[in-house]
């Protein structure tokens, strides 16, 4: 959100204000030019007095615009919010499951059924975007029956919002390589300890691990990718998503019922290894709090000012002064036009 | 032409111009329309006694009304130096992966050359700096965001193939425009910015032209170039035989240069060309990329833009408005001593505006996260975490008393053991790298006092002791790596003695994995980045959702 935040030559206004003042003085005690006529020397040493709006508003118009301008004169500050660069934060790498069986349909948004990969997006997608605009870096995994990085860490929540959306259940093939997609997020977790490293301390590295299901296929097991993780400092919190048992699975336009079981004792075993934790999310809800308590869980003590950019911003003067310059000629040159 | 002077050519929001050129002149012609009205009307009345209108005011009102109209377009005239804090550089590689960079006048073809370039170049860039990753053929496309895991892009890089894209045309300025968004969202950031086109240069007929070098200065971005292919060219490979023109003949493809000189020319880049063997001077093209960056890390760097010249124009409409209203031959005879004033006051705005310097009253851009933490410490002095933050930021700039200083006071004020054990570790890495190892070991110590269990205090102790004895028995020692200025002296991950869960004990353990195997299995680890390429790829493209809609 953009802020005004002062003006970089404040002096400047103070004279240009001094200056219109003077000037609109010296206008309004200045008879208006007119043709003669007559009687009207009478009249007005009879007291006679004439308002004139056109000419006071004309006048009102005058002031504001020269004002606005002195305004513009004396350098308009604006100040917004910059992506911190020295500020802590955490390496979050998030691992989404993409497999077939995330087209079940016992999810839920907004009250409508829906599939279980639809409702994943929209609340993971929320979750990175909150978690970069607070400072940490993000990373996207999406694994099926191979893994493969869809963003490396980035700060970038519109971008990583964008790939989650773009997800689709069976790109990544129809099984589920939990233990390759876990190693895989690790590596990216650990970008910053590569040569082309951070350049910002990092406060922790976290996996958020997402799957409805158990591992099937890959080459490295579950409890090695834990041990990797456990090794490599990288915390994992585990989160089932599915009621579990025979679930409508979409199939293109129509709906059939497939057995899906999720395995709990995995996830649990790997968050326990790796000093994270596991959640189950049944319902819609569930995963909703599931995030969010992942993220009072993941918190950086950030009490450091937040960083602002300092800019001029002349624009919005500017246009006020073109504006009020348009409607004085309007009014006093065009539909009220003295004469002569 | 002077490159700089067309990169300081222009408007900043040329968007606006249409309307503020259709108001101006309409205001121009109702205005001229009702002066012939109020003349006719002067003269039914008075006939050849009517006195004589004067135009000036009108001509003094309209011209100042262009003045404003034009300082709100953002008139770019020259251009002006501005500091970028040290943070490196964040570059787009824009990879062309149009039908032409099949050809194999590079053995094996173009685009295998320019991926090889392009990890090369990636492998040049510095801790601090951000890559993304962009390709271009009919459309451009962005399939990486922005980030510090050169190591990642670089895999993506050699997994971009020639059926990234559907139609394989070639729209540079659409490549362009795309590489450009991640600049959209922080578009005045103080970081350098670049974009690194790799491609043969050719266009498709009829792609437009200019957008892409109009956003590109608007981002602050500079466009280098490097072209791949041979004068000579060679023909384009389609299926089993060769891509061909309606009467039969196969296509020839050659290195274009043209285009690609132009847009680096407007956006005060740079075009490479590759040599008959694919080869590029990578040392010289990643020093061209860096070239606005610091030359270290933390070190502030500097970059041309485009100078935006508002408060001239403010300043002579102000001025006119202000004659007008204040001029007796226009609106009579005012009293003296208040148009007095308003001259003196008017003479003394314009006395400023000449004496200062540079571009008048014009506030500076300006982010400082060093300025912007000590201003809070003005207002809560001794604040630990300010402290260290600020050392941390003095680091990045190489500004390394100050640091140690603040890391110091940060050390002394923290009330939380832990905070008080991270400042005395920076004021170890601090001291490490001037290669005071006495004071290195003394806040190390310090550092494991208030946090026994902190791993990478105590490896940097040992190294320190190791160092100091061996100095002591043999010239000369070790050399430490500090992988990153905010990383500063961070070991190798250790493994953590415990987890924080107490519910371990409910599952087998397998043996812990030493160090080695760690690294091992993570080098193993297996990516499937041209999944992800497409993924990017198809992402950008409008699809219907195959989830149902119930």
């Amino acid at each position: 959100m953009i802020r005004f935040d002062g003006f970089g030559h404040p002096l400047v206004l103070v004279v240009a204000t001094l200056a219109v003042a003077a000037l609109v003085l010296a206008a309004l005690r200045t008879p208006p030019r007119g043709l003669p006529w007559p009687a009207l020397p009478e009249a007005r040493s009879a007291g006679a007095a004439r308002l004139d709006l056109v000419r006071g508003a004309a006048l009102l118009l005058r002031a504001g615009a020269l004002l606005a301008l002195g305004a513009v004169l004396a350098g308009p500050i604006a100040t917004r919010p910059a992506s911190p660069t020295t500020a802590p934060g955490l390496d979050l790498v998030l691992a989404v499951d993409v497999s077939p069986s995330m087209r079940a349909l016992d999810a839920s948004r907004a009250g409508e059924p829906g599939t279980r990969l639809a409702l994943a997006r929209e609340v993971v997608a929320r979750f990175a975007e909150r978690r970069t605009a607070e400072g940490d870096r993000v990373g996207l995994v999406v694994f099926g029956e191979t893994a493969f990085t869809r963003t490396p860490l980035t700060r970038d929540g519109a971008m990583l919002a964008d790939a989650l959306g773009a997800l689709r259940a069976g790109q990544a093939g129809d099984a589920t390589a939990l233990g390759d997609a876990l190693v895989l997020a690790v590596r990216r977790a650990l970008a910053g300890e590569s040569p082309g490293g951070s350049g910002v301390p990092r406060e922790g590295r976290v996996v958020v691990l997402l799957t409805d299901g158990a591992s099937n296929a890959g080459t490295v097991p579950v409890d090695v990718a834990a041990e990797v993780a456990r090794g490599a400092d990288v915390r994992v919190h585990a989160v089932g998503i599915g009621t579990g048992g025979r679930v409508p699975v979409a199939d293109g336009r129509r709906v059939r019922f497939e057995q899906h079981d999720l395995d709990t004792a995995v996830l649990t075993q790997v968050a326990a290894r790796t000093g994270g934790r596991a959640f189950l999310a049944r319902s819609s809800a569930d995963l909703a709090d599931v995030y969010a308590a992942i993220d009072g869980l993941e918190r950086v003590r950030r009490p450091l000012p937040p960083q602002v950019r300092r800019r001029a911003r002349p624009e919005p003067l500017l246009a006020a002064a073109g504006g009020l310059l348009l409607c004085e000629i309007l009014l006093a040159r065009i539909a009220r036009r003295r004469l002569p | 032409m002077s490159p700089l002077w067309r990169l300081g050519a222009g408007l900043e929001h040329p968007e606006w111009a249409t309307a503020a050129l259709v108001l101006w002149l309409a205001a121009a012609v109702a205005v001229a329309a009702a002066r012939r009205r109020a003349r006719r009307r002067v003269h039914a009345l008075l006939g050849p006694r009517a006195p004589r209108a004067h135009a000036a005011s009108d001509v003094i009102v309209l011209v100042a009304l262009a003045a404003v109209a034009i300082a709100l377009l953002g008139p770019r005239i020259g251009t002006r130096s501005e500091r970028l804090p040290g943070g490196g550089v964040d570059v787009v590689v824009l990879l062309d992966v149009s039908r032409s960079m099949d050809a194999r006048d590079l053995p094996p073809s173009r685009l295998h050359r320019a991926r090889r370039a392009a990890r090369e170049v990636l492998a040049e860039l510095r801790p601090g700096d951000r890559v993304a990753l962009a390709a271009f053929a009919d459309r451009g496309v962005l399939l990486t965001p922005l980030s510090q895991d050169l190591a990642a892009v670089a895999e993506l890089v050699g997994a971009v193939d020639a059926d990234l894209m559907r139609d394989r045309g070639s729209d540079l300025d659409a490549g362009v425009v795309a590489a450009l968004r991640p600049f959209a969202s922080d578009e005045d950031a103080p970081r350098a910015r670049a974009v690194l086109v790799l491609g043969d240069g050719e266009r498709s007929p009829g792609a437009p032209r200019g957008a892409g070098a109009a956003e590109a200065i608007r981002a602050r971005a500079r466009v280098v170039s490097v072209a791949f292919g041979s004068e000579a060219g060679a023909a384009v490979p389609q299926g089993d035989g060769w891509l061909r023109d309606r009467n039969g003949a196969p296509v020839r493809s050659r290195r274009d240069g043209e285009a690609l000189r132009a847009i680096a020319s407007l956006t005060d880049g740079a075009v490479f060309e590759a040599d008959a063997w694919g080869e590029v001077d990578i040392a010289a093209l990643a020093a061209e990329l860096r070239r606005d960056a610091g030359g270290t890390a933390g070190e502030a760097g500097r970059r041309r833009v485009p100078a935006v010249r508002v408060a001239p124009f403010a300043l002579l409409g102000f001025l006119l408005l202000a004659a007008e209203l204040g001029s007796p031959w226009i609106r009579g005879r005012p009293r003296r001593s208040w148009a007095r004033a308003g001259a003196a006051a008017t003479a003394a705005l314009l006395a400023l505006a000449l004496l200062a310097p540079g571009e008048p009253f014009a506030a500076s851009d300006s982010t400082d996260a060093v300025a912007a933490l000590e201003a809070h410490l003005r207002g809560h002095p001794g604040d630990p975490r300010a402290l260290l933050a600020l050392g941390l930021a003095r680091a990045e700039r190489g500004q390394r008393a100050g640091a140690e200083r603040a890391f110091r006071a940060a050390a002394l004020l923290a009330r939380d053991d832990g905070l008080a054990a991270l400042a005395y570790y920076d004021l170890g890495v601090a001291a490490l790298e001037r290669g005071a190892l006495a004071e290195a070991r003394d806040a190390f110590f310090d550092a494991v006092a208030l946090d026994p269990g902190s791993p990478r205090a105590l490896h940097n102790l040992e190294w320190t002791l190791a160092a100091l004895a061996a100095r002591q028995q043999a010239p000369p020692p070790p050399t430490l790596r500090p992988e990153s200025s905010g990383d500063r002296g961070r070991p190798k991950p250790t493994p953590q003695p415990e987890g924080r869960e107490g519910d371990r004990a409910r599952h087998p353990r397998p043996a812990p994995l030493d160090p080695d195997e760690v690294r091992r299995w993570l080098e193993q680890a297996e990516d499937d980045p041209r999944r992800g390429l497409r993924a990017g790829a198809r992402g950008s493209e409008p699809q219907p959702s195959r989830d149902p809609a119930w």
